[in-house]
């Protein structure tokens, strides 16, 4: 090979082109209304191409003859010019196009192409959408906008995470999200702390940390044909996201976006208000009585009484509603980005600055994030393009919350406040004489909701770099080379403190004080043709190499018992604990592709890559994997009838194989980071069983789509079936715990997914005054687990924190089941109780925790200077399992454990030990808490929702009204985000909550309210 | 454009050529090494098996001293009052087959063929069958063969053992281990309070023998007999000193016992005013006999009754009052005169004592009135027995004067004995002394008090709890093991002949 790459070089090198004579021709490019168009324009022979500028002017150096000027612009028909040899100015006119015609799209690796080349569906979202109704991620502003794409974000405060799956999921347990490449360099997205069943915090992952300002347009790969190019990171599919480039123009252009919103906590909870604190049917009597049980809303009728709640005063028995609206803030979210860009001939450039300042609805948590970005293009001398982008990010985080499990959950604790008492409290009582929490039920473990957000603390700050170095050096008009260093690196520290005083941990803990470094450089090279033989014949190919290192180093410590109260340092620790993580990897891959096109109506692009990992021994580490996809307009083969505007098939088929991470081939044994009796403590560092033969795993994907117009553009439609399977998966699955390890890594994970996506696009309305744009989205994907392992049939992916309800994955069921146990019955399917209760049944699963079905509606209304949109979206077909209402239940705040508060009830099955039907009378707390106990089935529901989730109200001042000013246009929009549930199934909670972003979906406990936001942005450009 | 050549064929070189040359250095995993040394392993692993603070706090103490009355407590009711909680229930098993079983497994495999290793064997021999007989005592049959070898067999789903079977391995493997163990032989690293001391290791084999095979006196009089006989031969304890305990560290390697019961790393509370409790019935039995153990023990203490101030600890055995079992939080409203554990007894570096001189004399006494022990008296075993029961109190960190050895030797010549009276007025007098000495290690007087019967408790019936008023007689399989194992569960709770709850039995357990 490298022979061949020599040999290709020494003939490159001798054939040195002659050039013809030439001359310098001008013009401009605009639309018949004379507004300019920003063009690209090339000498179909290929001695010379060039851009036009702001204004639409272009000047070129072409062979004094008569030639072919290709003109191509994003949004217009394509156009080819003939110019005579005596022409040397010429005024090119475009025509605006609404279908993908001529529309160029950012592919793998960055390479531009035209969309109706492509065998495989991709969706570009322009950045001015994700900018004016912000959220807590930009990829959240994605929900409902891109067929099959299915977020969640995670019910935290500022900076969480969200869980981004295109078409399915692949994995079985390791990670299901697509690749991020910003400008072409792959970006982080690991999350850097999560919540499980036994609490945490959600540290935030990588792609929240982009501005979405930055942004110009981001292309969402969904197939497996871009993987074939990036490697196996993404064959989860690829969000490529292309920042922001200046341009050719005359002076300095600044753009400055503004943008408030006002943030609150949606309250869905529907608790019952009738009953208040205490156990048994009865109130509290004392104090003492009321540490003594736990938050019960289990007493008596509420009466209006006097009685002592848990700081020893007596407050009316009535109903105290409305925590949640009590307990939140009103959260702001300030955004001021402002970007510079312009250019010259020999280069452009664009600056942006941003500043984001979130105070959270969660009280005292906060984010502030300085996003600095550049890119500048250079071009210095002929032939070679130099570009160098760069991003800074500065991100600081304060108190994120502690979700799921108690300890610490503020909203846990508002949640259950019995319904007598009222969440302010808390707050009044919150201290004892002695500065420590004050006890108010039996269970330390359950954390005052003001001690968990004021007297808490964390911190977290990260530093990242987003940066490359690419050059292109253009040999020939069709021949290029293209080189790039790329790196994302970041260093993140963390403080997480337990205040001392904490009922749970009096002593005081630093649960973490850690630096994290990582790391990622990409070394690229790419040797590129793009040729037309002939005038029917068109090749693009390149070939190019990768090598990746990735490194994740951190150093922390954490300890408990603090010898001085509230002083927070690790020198005052009476035990410390030391912690040391490190992981390396690389990949270094070779890869190529290879585009034919015919007469510009049939492409057919074959890749080709072979990847070589560090995480895999020397016998399984390469893998080489192709993709074929080929694409046909048949409105340009054929004669159409007049309504189809544009009509095109595509198919493609992929193969990708990847690795997981670093060693995972030995058993490590690892020293505790304590010593006993100064004698070294060690033992088996890891509770997952390695395994030295594993392979490579492998996703074979194929598509197959249409994309059609119609009526001048007035209907389209994409549609698209796929199907993927993954072979040979890695995974860690989980096992009995009995055989000493909680999992094992086994190679052999079958998952399968296939589906459907649809886009259709309408304009009902079209007149002078008054457009009508309506775009609904669709995606169904159903996904099956095919095989585990041969001694497996189901593994485990996650479990509730009341450990009766779990994720698992079963053979031949859907993804990520939804598991709960059903009441125990006799085989003619009868409740069977015993002393009057119902028992546990089987462990039964109920449902996917993957939504199945996924669906987008926008709406645009232009009426002049106005425009009007907005978005609904709803997801379909999943299960979810609610804590928040089982513990609801077995605490005596869901409306369900009304029945039977007085006298009891007799519940209806049949008594286990008699056979006859029950007839034993017992509590309305003995019957709910032994449901809540046992009985998770009835915590189960259907996760579908429909919400209004945007709403945008703009208008744009036109240029005229500033005269001579210099602000080319001002737009202000009224945005609303999260603004109502249309429907939902699941009481209480907002059917999306979830405490995490991994495999493991469908669990919810006690995660912060959705917020809603409402505010305005304002654009102003100059 | 030649230097760009240049430059390309590098790039096609480094990238090509040098490809994979140190990617097998890459894939070390520079934060742990692949074998350690056998004392290194055996410490962590002797420290895992007295077990841990999960577990400790979840079947111990909420549930085990609760279920038997030697506590009681408004706060954790669980136990208190026989309710279900699925993590509570499961500790031990996930605790154990994940932590101390693990490691085990792994040193018993690792130390199988070398000579010199023979000490860390037999002892990880001897540790791994008192950890399984708590596993069995508790759940009944369980995973026990394949246990723990998921790295070595690859088996991911362990089959159930009947717990006959294991009860027998448990006496063989005690035997294998006790006259293997060679003074000749290095044995480092050991955290137990005989440091090495190889003799002593035999001792504490052969005992905890003694007491693997009198678990099997009601169901199974034969095999008891002949493990009772091979323990004795063998040679058991001969003083409370010689108790098999594991000491601990005031830092990071604690009696599991001070993270719940005491105040170390704050606690868990357990110990403030308003926390863990005796319960009335162990209160009572102290009080009825005029034992000394009363005032060593039991505290009523003044001082914040939510925070880990310890305040002041009021011993007077006239103000000691235990709280009744299964009492009604609304019901109780001076919880905080009820008494308590003296703190020091649940100090960070107390040992944790697995099998002491004090319960095997009991045993004796049992074994002879039995007669499967043919030589000494009866008498002479319990009297010596509790005389050991008091003194092995030193060995925790109470202050000086508060135990007072001629004292408890007085104690134990005035209590009386029935030498002359029925078989059932022994075992109770016998086993009465048993549930009092092994306080503070709730599984045992729970499995003893299955297998005698003594004390005589009497079942709280509380609203809401999950056994239909009626102390739970082991703990019910996982709820995880139903989705991960569920072939080798359904075998095993198919010969528990009963629904797999708390009501169930185990094998020993015979009706």
């Amino acid at each position: 090979m490298r022979y061949y790459l020599l040999t290709l070089f020494s003939i490159l090198c001798m054939h040195s082109v002659l050039l013809a004579q030439t001359k310098q021709l001008t013009g401009v490019v605009k639309e018949a209304n004379g507004e300019s168009v920003f063009a690209t324009i090339k000498v179909r022979s290929g001695e010379s191409a060039t851009n036009t500028d702001a204004d639409g002017n272009f000047s070129l150096k072409v062979p004094a003859r008569e030639i072919v000027l290709e003109v191509r612009a994003t949004g217009y028909e394509d156009k080819d010019v003939t110019v005579t040899d005596r022409e040397n100015n010429i005024t090119i006119l475009m025509v605006a196009s609404n279908a993908e015609l001529g529309e160029v799209v950012v592919t793998a690796l960055g390479i531009r192409k035209e969309k109706k080349a492509l065998g495989y569906a991709l969706t570009e979202v322009k950045g001015e959408d994700l900018t004016k109704a912000r959220t807590n991620s930009l990829v959240n502003n994605l929900t409902g906008r891109v067929a099959g794409l299915n977020v969640v974000s995670t019910a935290t405060g500022a900076g969480g995470s969200t869980r981004v799956v295109l078409r399915g999921n692949t994995s079985i347990s390791d990670n299901n999200q697509p690749l991020y490449v910003i400008d072409g360099i792959p970006m982080d997205n690991s999350n850097r702390g999560s919540a499980g069943e036994w609490g945490g915090r959600d540290a935030g992952d990588g792609i929240q940390m982009i501005n979405p300002d930055e942004v110009e347009t981001i292309s969402v790969l969904k197939g497996g044909n871009a993987a074939a190019l990036y490697g196996a990171r993404a064959s989860n599919g690829v969000i490529l996201i292309t920042t922001k480039k200046g341009s050719k123009r005359k002076g300095l252009g600044v753009e400055i976006n503004s943008n408030f919103a006002s943030e609150s906590a949606m309250d869905f909870t529907d608790w019952q208000y009738e009953y208040g604190h205490g156990t048994q049917g009865a109130k509290p009597v004392d104090a003492a009585g009321v540490t003594g049980i736990p938050l019960n809303s289990w007493g008596a009728k509420l009466d209006g009484s006097s009685v002592p709640q848990f700081d020893g005063t007596s407050r009316p028995y009535s109903a105290q509603k409305g925590a949640i609206g009590k307990f939140y803030d009103t959260g702001t979210n300030l955004n001021n980005s402002i970007s510079l860009y312009g250019g010259t001939d020999k280069m452009t450039y664009n600056f942006t600055a941003s500043d984001q300042n979130n105070q959270s609805v969660i009280p005292g948590s906060t984010l502030r994030r300085n996003n600095f970005g550049m890119n500048v293009g250079i071009n210095p001398v002929n032939k070679l393009n130099v570009n160098v982008s760069a991003r800074y990010i500065a991100e600081r985080v304060r108190n994120r919350p502690r979700l799921s499990d108690s300890p610490g959950n503020a909203n846990f604790t508002v949640g259950l406040t019995p319904t007598s008492w009222n969440v302010k409290t808390f707050q009044e009582s919150k201290q004892t004489a002695t500065g420590g929490e004050q006890a108010f039920s039996n269970n330390p473990y359950v954390t005052n909701p003001y001690w968990a957000t004021e007297n808490f603390q964390q911190k977290d700050s990260r530093d990242r770099l987003i940066g490359a170095i690419e050059a292109r050096y253009d040999f020939t008009s069709w021949l290029y080379l293209r080189a790039r260093i790329g790196t994302d690196q970041y260093t993140r520290a963390n403080l997480d403190i337990t205040p001392t005083g904490t009922n749970y941990a009096p002593g005081g803990q630093i649960d973490d004080q850690s630096n994290n470094r990582f790391s990622e450089r990409n070394a690229e090279w790419i040797l590129g043709v793009n040729k037309s033989l002939g005038s029917k014949i068109g090749i693009d190919a390149f070939v190019g190499g990768n090598a990746m290192t990735q490194k994740d180093e951190t150093v922390g410590y954490s300890g408990s018992n603090f010898f001085v109260p509230g002083f927070y340092n690790i020198n005052n620790l009476q035990n410390k604990n030391t912690n040391y993580g490190y992981r390396e990897k690389r990949i270094n891959s070779f890869f190529g592709s290879g585009e034919v096109s015919y007469n510009r109506f049939l492409y057919l692009t074959v890749t080709a890559r072979n990847d070589w990992y560090s995480t895999l021994s020397a016998d399984n580490r390469s893998i080489l994997y192709p993709s074929v996809a080929g694409s046909f307009i048949l409105s340009e083969a054929f004669k159409m009838p007049a309504f189809i505007s544009f009509a095109k098939v595509r198919a493609a088929w992929s193969k990708v194989g990847g690795d997981r991470s670093p060693y995972g081939l030995t058993l490590p044994y690892r020293l505790s980071s304590n010593t006993y009796d100064n004698l070294p403590v060690g033992e088996i560092g890891t509770n997952t069983i390695p395994n030295q033969n594993l392979l490579p795993y492998q996703v074979t994907s194929s598509e197959f789509g249409i994309d059609g117009r119609f009526f001048s553009n007035r209907v389209g439609l994409d549609l698209t079936f796929y199907q993927r399977a993954t072979t040979n998966d890695i995974i860690s699955s989980q096992i009995s715990q009995t055989s000493g390890f909680g999992s094992v890594l086994i190679n052999v994970g079958e998952v399968s997914n296939k589906g459907v996506e649809l886009l259709l696009n309408l304009t009902p309305v079209k007149s002078e005054k008054l457009v009508w744009d309506l775009s609904y989205n669709m995606g169904y994907n159903i996904s099956k687990v095919v095989k585990i392992s041969d001694q497996l049939t189901t593994s485990r992916v996650a479990n509730a924190r009341s450990l009766t309800a779990f994720v698992d994955h079963n053979v031949d069921e859907a993804f990520g089941q939804v598991m709960g146990f059903d009441y125990k019955r006799n085989t003619a399917g009868q409740i069977l109780l015993k002393d009057g209760l119902p028992q546990r049944g089987d462990l039964k699963a109920y449902g996917t925790g993957v939504s199945p079905l996924t669906l987008g509606l926008n709406n645009d209304f232009r009426l002049g200077n106005l425009n009007f949109g907005f978005l609904i979206d709803g997801r379909f077909g999943g299960m979810m399992y609610s804590g928040t209402n089982d513990f609801g239940t077995y605490r005596g705040k869901t409306q369900r454990t009304l029945e039977g508060r007085e006298g009891g009830l007799v519940v209806d099955g049949i008594d286990e030990a008699t056979g006859a039907k029950n007839d034993k009378n017992v509590s309305a707390q003995s019957y709910n808490q032994s449901i809540g106990l046992n009985i998770s089935s009835e915590f189960i529901y259907k996760s579908d929702f429909i919400k209004l989730r945007q709403v945008v109200l703009g208008y744009s001042i036109p240029s005229k009204a500033f005269g001579k000013s210099g602000i080319k246009g001002i737009n202000i929009s009224l945005v609303g985000r999260n603004l109502a549930i249309l429907k939902k199934y699941v009481p209480n909670i907002d059917p999306e909550s979830t405490y995490n972003s991994g495999n493991g979906q469908g669990l919810e406990w006690f995660g912060y309210p959705p917020v809603r936001s409402m505010g305005v942005n304002v654009n102003l450009k100059f | 454009m030649q230097n760009l050549i240049k430059c390309l064929t590098v790039m096609s070189i480094l990238i090509l050529g040098a490809c994979t040359k140190d990617f097998d250095e890459i894939n070390i995993d520079p934060t742990s090494v692949s074998t350690l040394s056998s004392d290194a392993l055996f410490t962590k692993a002797a420290l895992d098996a007295s077990g841990g603070e999960y577990e400790a706090w979840r079947n111990n103490l909420i549930y085990n001293t609760q279920f038997i009355q030697q506590f009681a407590s408004l706060n954790w009711a669980q136990g208190d009052k026989y309710e279900l909680n699925e993590g509570y229930n499961s500790a031990l098993w996930d605790a154990s087959y994940g932590g101390s079983v693990k490691s085990l497994v792994n040193l018993l495999e690792k130390t199988k063929t070398d000579p010199a290793d023979i000490n860390y064997n037999s002892a990880a021999r001897v540790l791994k069958a008192f950890v399984f007989l708590r596993l069995t005592d508790s759940y009944g049959d369980v995973p026990y063969f394949e246990a723990g070898r998921g790295f070595y067999d690859g088996v991911f789903s362990p089959k159930y053992d009947e717990q006959k079977a294991i009860l027998a391995d448990l006496i063989s493997e005690l035997e294998v281990a006790a006259r293997s163990f060679d003074a000749s032989k290095p044995f480092k690293g050991d955290p137990s309070s005989y440091k090495g001391d190889v003799t002593l290791w035999k001792k504490a084999a052969n005992s905890l023998m003694l007491r693997v095979a009198m678990r099997m006196s009601k169901k199974d009089a034969g095999a008891a007999q002949a493990g009772v006989a091979k323990a004795v031969a063998g040679g058991v304890f001969s003083d409370y000193t010689e108790s098999f305990r594991i000491n601990h560290l005031a830092g990071p390697f604690v009696n599991p016992n001070s993270n719940v019961l005491g105040f170390f790393n704050g606690g868990r509370l357990e110990l403030s005013a308003n926390g863990f409790k005796f319960s009335k019935t162990f209160i009572d039995l102290l009080k009825n006999n005029a034992d000394p153990r009363l005032k060593i023990l039991s505290v009523v203490r003044t001082g914040d009754a939510a925070t880990a101030v310890i305040g002041t600890e009021d011993d007077s055995p006239a103000a000691q009052k235990g709280l009744p079992s299964g009492s009604d939080p609304a019901s109780i409203t001076d919880i905080a005169t009820y008494s308590q554990l003296r703190s020091s007894f649940a100090d960070a570096n107390d040992p944790n004592i697995l099998v002491s001189h004090g319960q095997t004399m009991l045993l004796m006494a049992e074994a002879r009135e039995r007669g499967w022990v043919t030589t000494g008296t009866a008498e002479d075993y319990f009297r010596t027995g509790v005389a050991s029961s008091i003194l092995q109190l030193k060995l925790y960190n109470p202050a000086a004067g508060v135990i007072d050895d001629a004292a408890a030797t007085a104690y134990s010549t005035s209590i009386a004995y029935p030498a002359a009276g029925s078989v059932d007025e022994k075992m109770k007098a016998i086993n009465t002394q048993y549930y009092i000495t092994s306080f503070l290690d709730g599984y045992e007087p729970h499995a003893n008090w299955r297998r005698s019967g003594i004390p005589q408790l009497t079942a709280v019936n509380f609203p809401g709890n999950y056994t239909g008023g009626s102390i739970p007689r082991r703990f019910q399989y996982p709820a995880s093991e139903a989705g991960l194992n569920k072939e080798n569960l359904g075998a095993a709770t198919s010969r528990l002949g009963a629904a797999d709850n708390w009501n169930a039995r185990v094998w020993w357990d015979a009706n």
